[in-house]
């Protein structure tokens, strides 16, 4: 039974790496511009020094425009879709079925930030020029931090992390930032009105190396963090109570557990927007497959979750080039009904979740 | 609960009573003069070229010029409007354009018969000349905004002469609104900034979709524009003119390389206003800046 589950999950690791693969080299192929496949092929092995080749015409458009953006999908989506797995045991410590890490406020807290630098900073004029393009993610990077400190601050009850009034503070200050981003997008001009608009429907076209040079670490990190807790978040899935009788200390899991979910997430909707269904999809997904246990879960929903939005976003920016479409708009579209097929089919066979 | 209904009763009766004192002082005032609201930018500023400001007694937050206009009572956003916010000016007329709504805020209006002059867009010489007869009509300055019209018409012909003596194959022109959401978001049909451009002698390349829409960055390849056009809030927002230089697939585009990006004040430049030739001149001298210096 053993040997067996573990030569499913290798199947089902290879599987899902060689998807990442193959819609990783088709990104980097199509595009809005042809680019011969020897021309890709030679701009890489330039870019690795494995070749000298004279750079083709099209050299900087595959390094600087489409390599960042397939690199930060494959980041944003691991994220999305590994913290969606943590979301999963958060919503067994939440007892709710539909907590996720949206829940604590997180992506509230950035997209307000966000806001508030879209409407309020071009009439501040003291800030230095050259922080401008960076100043809608570090200010969305910050707007997470904060009110998921704030939140689970307000959950403290003698030294101790309430798990009821955590979800009902996440309701609360979600509601007072969702009021703030009203306000302001009330305030908003026209043009302001715009990017508000598309920035919360996500998109990976700011793409560019210097934010991936920030945000990498930082998203790694974490999901690596995460996957340490994976034992942990098994004895949770079980109850609190039982995890405690396992001898893991649930206080201190929970603290890092919520900090690392918020550095995570908070710096892929500082880079994408708020992007939706592929951390609620790809972790129900492999769960129908592969069963709850997280040691699983956690690295094949951060592949899996990639190559969702990888394709997802190779759709968005060539569906009606020049034109783009909204990224989240396509992750909802693919994951929304796949999502239902897949749980009528298994509600059948009487096991969903 | 007897108590709460006789507060509510009486705060009922006073606020009535308030009510019926301020409207008689409003009617009489609407006898003595006419009372305006202005529900667009456009249009409260031919009020003020046609000299009529004193009759203006509301704005919306399009009307930024002149800037005496924004010290004025403000009735809000003009796709947003309140009926009430309005009425309480007690206005005798409200002139809007198209953009005006929501449309049920706009029925109430109407119900309560209070004269409304809805004016069309358009986005031509034609337009323009249309809101300031509009105008001038309700604010009973025919003649003034004749003469306004007719100066127009001179100085947009005598662009239109400059254009043909110097351009032979119009620029590919395209404005870029803002980068903040990511992917550039540039003008496509139907926009005001797509008719400035082919107004002032260039052309927009982009007409595969209608509005203001995000564009792959990687496109701007395919399309190489020779003219890029970016606001003054969009070229800071970005870091200045050295960093937009530096933006991917920008780069390899003729207007980065020529260096023709140019840096349009405001958004209201577009607005389609009496200020229309002084806006599509200083698009024109953008886009031919050589042709431009030659003739003066």
């Amino acid at each position: 039974m053993q040997a067996e589950s573990r030569l499913t999950f290798r199947f089902y690791l290879i599987v899902c790496t060689l998807l990442l693969v193959v819609v990783s080299a088709l990104s980097l192929y199509i595009g809005a511009v042809k680019i011969a496949p020897q021309d890709v092929l030679s701009a890489l092995t330039n870019y690795l020094h494995i070749t000298d080749h004279e750079p083709g015409r099209y050299q900087s458009i595959l390094l600087d425009i489409r390599l960042p953006r397939v690199i930060l999908a494959i980041i944003v989506g691991a994220a999305l879709a590994a913290l969606a797995v943590s979301g999963a045991a958060m919503q067994g410590l939440f007892r709710n079925p539909l907590a996720d890490p949206g829940l604590v406020g997180i992506s509230s807290g950035a997209a307000l930030a966000a806001v508030i630098v879209i409407v309020l900073v071009p009439s501040i004029a003291t800030i230095p020029k050259s922080l401008n393009i960076y100043l809608i993610p570090l200010a969305a990077f910050i707007g997470s931090l904060l009110v998921t400190l704030l939140v689970h601050q307000l959950s403290q009850v003698h030294g101790k992390t309430e798990v009821s009034t955590l979800l009902l503070a996440g309701i609360a200050i979600n509601a007072i930032a969702g009021a703030g981003t009203g306000l302001l997008t009330y305030m908003a001009d026209d043009t302001q009105l715009r990017i508000l608009t598309f920035w919360s429907m996500g998109s990976l076209g700011s793409a560019n190396w210097a934010q991936l040079f920030f945000a990498a670490p930082i998203i790694i990190t974490a999901l690596i963090g995460i996957y340490f807790y994976a034992k942990a978040l098994n004895a949770i899935a079980l109850g609190e109570a039982e995890a405690g009788h396992l001898g893991y200390n649930l206080e201190s899991i929970k603290r890092r557990l919520i900090v690392l979910v918020a550095l995570a997430v908070g710096t892929s909707v500082a880079l994408s927007g708020t992007i939706g269904f592929i951390g609620l999809v790809i972790p129900h997904l492999l769960r129908l497959f592969i069963g709850p246990n997280h040691s699983k879960l956690l690295p094949l929903s951060a592949i899996l979750g990639a190559s969702l939005l990888l394709l997802s976003d190779l759709i968005a920016r060539t569906l009606v080039a020049p034109a783009e479409l909204p990224i989240g708009i396509i992750t909802t579209i693919i994951g929304g009904p796949f999502f239902l097929w897949l749980l009528l089919r298994f509600k059948r066979q009487g096991s969903i979740i | 609960m007897l108590i709460t209904l006789n507060k509510r009763s009486f705060t009922r009766i006073l606020l009535s009573g308030v009510l019926l004192l301020s409207s008689s002082v409003h009617a009489k005032d609407t006898d003595e003069a006419m009372r305006i609201v202005s529900a667009a930018g456009a249009l409260t500023e031919i009020i003020y070229e046609l000299g009529a400001e004193d009759k203006l007694v509301g704005v919306d937050t399009t009307s930024i010029f002149p800037k005496a206009a924004t010290e004025l009572p403000q009735v809000g956003y003009q796709r947003a409007l309140s009926a009430e916010g309005i009425l309480s000016l007690s206005p005798s007329i409200l002139l809007a354009t198209e953009e005006a709504g929501p449309p049920a805020v706009i029925d109430q209006l109407q119900s309560t018969k209070l004269p409304i002059m809805i004016i069309p867009i358009e986005y031509t010489t034609e337009g323009v000349a249309k809101k300031i007869r509009a105008v001038s009509k309700a604010v009973g300055k025919e003649s003034a905004g004749q003469t306004l019209i007719a100066k127009l018409e001179a100085k947009m012909a005598a662009l239109d002469t400059k254009i043909k003596a110097n351009v032979s194959e119009p620029k590919r022109t395209i404005f870029i609104m803002s980068m903040g959401g990511g992917s550039p978001m540039v003008a496509g049909l139907h926009t005001a900034a797509n008719a400035m451009i082919n107004i002032s002698g260039g052309i927009n390349p982009m007409t595969s979709y209608q509005g203001y829409k995000p564009i792959n960055i990687e496109s701007l390849v395919n399309i190489n524009p020779e003219v890029i056009i970016v606001t003054k809030r969009t070229m800071e927002g970005l870091g200045g003119m050295d960093e937009i230089m530096k933006i991917p697939g920008l780069t390899m585009t003729d207007a980065a390389k020529n260096k023709q990006v140019a840096v349009l004040e405001d958004m209201s430049t577009l607005g389609f206003t009496p200020r229309l030739a002084e806006a599509a001149n200083t698009i024109y001298q953008s886009i031919y800046p050589t042709a431009a210096q030659a003739a003066e």
